[in-house]
């Protein structure tokens, strides 16, 4: 019985202890950060249409293949861009580069993105289908961190499907674009997209067709650590098991 | 009866040694290269779950091995084992509700997933348990804390990988370290062991089985920092192991008159979570902490030898909030200051404090930045400071830097 009592005072005495470390290491956490008045700033800096010579090279489009020649603008503001698609046919497949710089001073996460139809033929609109990838640079240093392919070659999905997915993956991934850092959905000749296509069994009505539409980029401040859980820590209390 | 007859016969001996050595030959397996030969998804779904049954398939085989307590005690002993493992999940919850928030569970949910969880780490707990209580109950037949503890450690050694221990870099990791895994695991094993040693696996796979049952299946966990889950992963189970020991002594019949004469366990258990929380609220582990104000620049709302509360402010949030009127403590080289804001100043992006004690004539020299500020006044205790005041009176202060 004593030794029992002898054995948990050693270990209440090292949870004391334990104690003072925390406070005096909280506090230095603190004093090291710098703290300035926070400004919160994720801006669309560009966004550029980009589509092949002829029908052939437009259908057989893949994330690698860097050579189409026709550039058209986008018109944006800080968080949205708008999409003019036209001379869509069944199957073509039109690619929109856009790049968000965090030109703040405080790290951003995505929360959402929305899409709204604006103008133009609104039954081309429901017909059209997303695939992407993003990348990323997290730590605001110029060169890309991170990407992720969302979806695999032949699986597109609806607009806003497509979108969600984007957040769901930079979700997954823990995606926080630290100042200067940026995000984009398609730049210059590395994978990394939004590619909208017309549903290949639209039919040909839709031929000559427009419509315009917003994305809206929904940011939010990072404040904490979005993978802290004590639990998923190198012993656990047993197996490895199965992790989503 | 022949004492000898108790102690470990020459093939026991050998078994045992069989029995370390699969431990020590499953543990290498884990983190040396049969993982990288098969793939850690192959070792960890398919190759210890097999290796793990077979380890019990052959204690099972072994003859069998007693614990200590007696038949009719056993259902008592499982229905502790219940309770306790009960206690922890909950004072891990409150402690996640109302101290350090709740978090999703990083597990699978999906019915496979689960499956795979139940079979992977069911199949390691039962081998575990099967293992320990074969060694602990061949080794000793006696209350033999060296036995225990030895055990615990091995178990506990057992679950750290060499590159977890590796990967740590200074003083402050292995703190932490120590801290949120090794202690609480040790603790545990301490439990089971003497669960085992009184009633055989069983127990130790009710306790360790519902607490592994719900990390591994609950979709919400609690968040618990460092340091809480030092406190909740220790003391429940060494106060569940006091309870354990005091309630079979009770039941045997095998406590003393002057032990009965003791203080109660639950005054003890008492006294020694007020001991960690008044040491706690001393060193500042709380949100709200003390400190104890030598000068009387603050007059006439704080005098020398008063301590005040200060409310610790550990985000921006809390910066944000101070305003002009606020009497704030902050660090000025050694020292720390409590005055009051006069001024906030913004100068490129960047805000400091300008700040003036009551009684002075006028503001002090530097302005105060953000990351000096230690926390707000939230209430002063008048004249208990003085005992601290006399003990330290005798430091050398730096008086020139304080501002009266």
């Amino acid at each position: 019985m004593k030794r029992t009592k002898v054995l948990a005072l050693v270990l209440v005495a090292a949870i004391m202890l334990m104690g003072a470390g925390y406070a005096a290491w909280t506090d230095q956490t603190f004093l090291t950060t710098t703290v300035r008045t926070g400004n919160f700033n994720m801006e669309i800096t560009k966004a550029t249409t980009r589509t092949g010579d002829n029908q052939t090279q437009n259908e057989v489009h893949n994330w690698h293949q860097y050579d189409w020649t026709h550039t058209g603008p986008v018109s944006f503001t800080a968080d949205e861009a708008i999409v003019e698609l036209k001379d869509l046919y069944p199957g073509g497949i039109v690619q929109v580069d856009m790049t968000t710089v965090n030109k703040g001073t405080i790290p951003a996460r995505l929360k959402s993105i929305d899409v709204a139809f604006l103008d133009g033929n609104g039954d081309l609109f429901n017909q059209l289908q997303a695939q992407t990838s993003w990348k990323a640079d997290i730590d605001g240093d110029g060169d890309q961190d991170d990407y992720e392919h969302v979806e695999q070659w032949l699986y597109w999905r609806g607009l806003q499907d497509a979108l969600n997915k984007v957040v769901e993956s930079t979700d997954r991934n823990n995606l926080v674009i630290e100042p200067k850092g940026w995000f984009s959905l398609g730049d210059g000749e590395e994978e990394g997209c939004i590619q909208f296509k017309l549903n290949p069994d639209a039919g040909n009505q839709f031929q000559n067709q427009s419509c315009k539409f917003k994305i809206t980029f929904n940011w939010e401040q990072w404040a904490t650590n979005p993978n802290a859980n004590p639990y998923d820590g190198p012993t656990g209390y047993g197996g490895n098991g199965d992790r989503e | 009866m022949n004492k000898s007859e108790y102690l470990p016969t020459k093939s026991s001996k050998a078994r045992c040694a069989l029995l370390i050595t699969l431990l020590i030959g499953i543990y290498i397996m884990e983190n040396l290269s049969i993982n990288a030969m098969i793939g850690a998804q192959g070792v960890n779904y398919i190759l210890k779950p097999l290796l793990w049954f077979g380890v019990a398939c052959m204690i099972w085989l072994f003859p069998r091995v007693q614990g200590k307590a007696k038949l009719k005690q056993l259902n008592s002993i499982n229905g502790w084992a219940f309770i306790f493992a009960f206690i922890f999940i909950a004072a891990s919850l409150l402690f996640g509700i109302f101290v350090d928030g709740l978090g999703k569970s990083p597990y699978s949910h999906s019915i496979t997933g689960i499956l795979i969880n139940i079979l992977t780490v069911g199949t390691v707990l039962i081998g575990k348990e099967f293992l320990r209580s074969y060694l602990v109950n061949s080794i000793t037949r006696d209350e033999n804390y060296i036995v225990f503890i030895i055990m615990a450690v091995m178990m506990t050694l057992a679950t750290i990988s060499p590159s977890s221990i590796t990967d740590l870099k200074g003083y402050e990791d292995l703190v932490k370290f120590i801290a949120q895994y090794v202690a609480p695991e040790f603790s545990h094993n301490l439990l089971a062991t003497y669960l085992v040693f009184l009633g055989g696996p069983l127990p130790a796979i009710i306790y360790l089985g519902i607490i592994q049952g719900f990390q591994w299946l609950s979709p919400i966990l609690p968040n618990l920092q460092w340091i809480t889950t030092a406190l909740v992963g220790v003391m429940c189970p060494v106060f569940s192991l006091t309870a354990m020991q005091n309630i079979y002594l009770s039941e045997s019949k095998q406590l003393k008159a002057k032990d009965k004469d003791e203080e109660s366990l639950l005054s003890w258990i008492v006294t020694s979570l007020l001991s960690i929380g008044i040491i706690w609220f001393a060193v500042g582990v709380f949100p709200i902490y003390p400190s104890v104000i030598a000068t009387g620049s603050m007059e006439p709302m704080i005098k020398p030898g008063d301590v005040i509360l200060v409310k610790r402010i550990t985000d921006m949030e809390g910066i944000n909030h101070l305003g002009v009127g606020d009497v704030m403590q902050f660090k000025r080289g050694s020292i720390l200051i409590s005055h009051r804001i006069i001024e906030i100043v913004e100068q490129e992006d960047v805000k400091s404090y300008r700040t003036q004690g009551d009684n002075n004539s006028g503001a002090d020299i530097e302005l105060v930045k953000p990351e000096d500020v230690k926390g707000t006044i939230v209430y002063v205790v008048p004249k208990v400071g003085w005992p601290t005041l006399l003990m330290k009176s005798r430091d050398d202060v730096p008086l020139n830097e304080i501002e009266f």
